[in-house]
């Protein structure tokens, strides 16, 4: 998570939990924009953050983005799981 | 031509379509979930409202659980061929379109997985959940079972089988290609763990849109590898849904018309379209059981059904009705399994599928040149 000028910047790992965290934040009257991860200006990254209101209460944010699942950027982990295809 | 192969792909698409399809050339240009600039978001923000619309009708609780493909076959591939692994065995129902049982049979070939066939009995649900019941092993990994059958319009009793796959350790795919938009479906109380969906039928998309949804957190493999727009310095796919499983560029036009399909069927009402559809069946049932010559199979539970006329093979039929301007499908209807079960793999069949913009004297017209072809045959 990092912060801009004016907002709050929040790292998805994808454009559709950059939107559908948009929705569940604006659902709770918090505004957020989606936009480009900053990181990617550095190389680092290619994906898509929430730029959230400056005033927002952050825990609250964190909660809701909890609450639905949101996968954040920072938190996504892994290796590919399931079969292996035979090709 | 009056058109009747509903069942095939729907035509007309609702005006609703037609407009959404325009807006995605107009509005909708950008590649979703790649660029960064305002026409790339709002078009990624349409693709996501398509997935939440479509969750929301098929009882699904993420969106993100929505995964787009090119139709009904990519999305049983993508599931059958993500979660069978080597040594597993795979069930399947004696109704399949070769969706599902070429997939399943070139693993087999491929010596990746067994399979069986569980005989579907059209007018003894019990007995069919029965026959899966038969056929289930330890080593049972998938079972799968075609909601509607798109040939004879039978319904299988997949929240039976659903359960009952669940109660072995085993997870449940259903083939909703001819159900979506015509049968109220509710994954939530279904609890199958894959349904797989031709948009372009019942949900009245364009053609080229399918869609798989996940029920739950089930680790798959990938069919395809490629772009996803996310986690680009990782060499293998993303983890995560829906970009572990769409690969490239998503169908962004046939997505938007989706959404005006599903606004048409939201509006009519599922309930409503069947109930209409189903009323028109009726009509063509008993007018084709008053004709000399037509052979009747079974009375179908959908807006979809077979028939033949004495003496001419199914594609024949539906030829000759084609030339008295009447558009049916008629052979095997990709499904060599449904017509073994009903006992129809010598002749095939001719197809009547319809759809939310057929009327009476429509059908009333096809009957006549049915009476007409029986006739001359």
């Amino acid at each position: 998570m990092g912060n801009t000028m004016n907002e709050w910047s929040i790292p998805l790992t994808s454009i559709t939990y950059a939107i559908k965290a948009q929705n569940a934040l604006r659902a709770q009257g918090i505004r957020s924009q989606v936009g480009r991860d900053e990181r990617y200006r550095s190389g680092k990254s290619c994906g898509y953050a929430l730029l959230v209101q400056p005033n927002a209460d952050r825990m609250r944010v964190m909660e809701i983005l909890r609450r639905e699942n949101i996968k954040l950027a920072s938190l996504d982990a892994g290796p590919p799981q399931g079969s292996t295809y035979y090709r | 031509m009056v058109y009747f192969d509903n069942a095939a792909t729907s035509f007309p698409k609702p005006r609703q379509t037609v407009e959404a399809v325009n807006a995605a050339f107009t509005r909708y240009g950008a590649n979703p979930g790649r660029g960064g600039y305002p026409m790339a978001i709002e078009t990624a923000q349409m693709v996501y409202r398509a997935r939440e619309q479509l969750a929301q009708l098929m009882g699904l609780i993420k969106p993100e659980n929505v995964v787009f493909t090119s139709n009904c076959t990519g999305a049983t591939n993508i599931a059958i061929k993500g979660v069978v692994r080597p040594g597993d065995h795979v069930l399947i129902s004696s109704m399949e379109h070769n969706s599902v049982r070429r997939p399943v049979e070139a693993l087999k070939r491929a010596g990746i997985c067994q399979y069986d066939v569980a005989r579907v009995f059209p007018d003894d649900p019990g007995r069919t959940v029965e026959s899966f019941r038969a056929l289930l092993r330890p080593d049972t990994r998938l079972v799968c079972c075609v909601h509607g059958s798109n040939v004879f319009g039978t319904v299988q009793p997949v929240q039976e089988l659903s359960a009952l796959a669940h109660r072995h350790g085993a997870l449940f795919l259903m083939d909703a290609a001819q159900t979506a938009g015509v049968l109220s479906i509710d994954q939530g109380r279904l609890q199958a763990d894959f349904i797989c969906l031709a948009c372009h039928k019942g949900l009245y998309a364009p053609t080229a849109l399918g869609a798989l949804l996940v029920g739950g957190d089930i680790p798959l493999g990938t069919l395809l590898e490629g772009g996803s727009g996310s986690l680009s310095l990782e060499p293998e796919m993303p983890p995560f849904l829906p970009d572990r499983l769409e690969a490239g560029t998503v169908n962004t036009t046939g997505i938007a018309g989706l959404t005006g399909g599903l606004r048409f069927v939201r509006g009519r009402g599922i309930p409503n379209i069947y109930r209409e559809e189903m009323a028109l069946m009726g009509r063509i049932y008993q007018g084709l059981s008053e004709i000399p010559g037509v052979v009747l199979y079974n009375r179908p539970q959908l807006p979809v059904l077979s028939f033949n006329i004495r003496g001419m093979s199914g594609e024949a039929a539906a030829s000759r009705l084609g030339e008295l301007g009447f558009a049916l499908r008629g052979g095997f209807h990709c499904s060599p399994l449904a017509h073994e079960t009903m006992g129809t793999l010598e002749t095939g069949t001719a197809r009547i599928g319809i759809g939310a913009f057929n009327t009476l004297p429509e059908a009333q017209g096809l009957l006549r040149a049915i009476r007409r072809v029986a006739t001359e045959s």
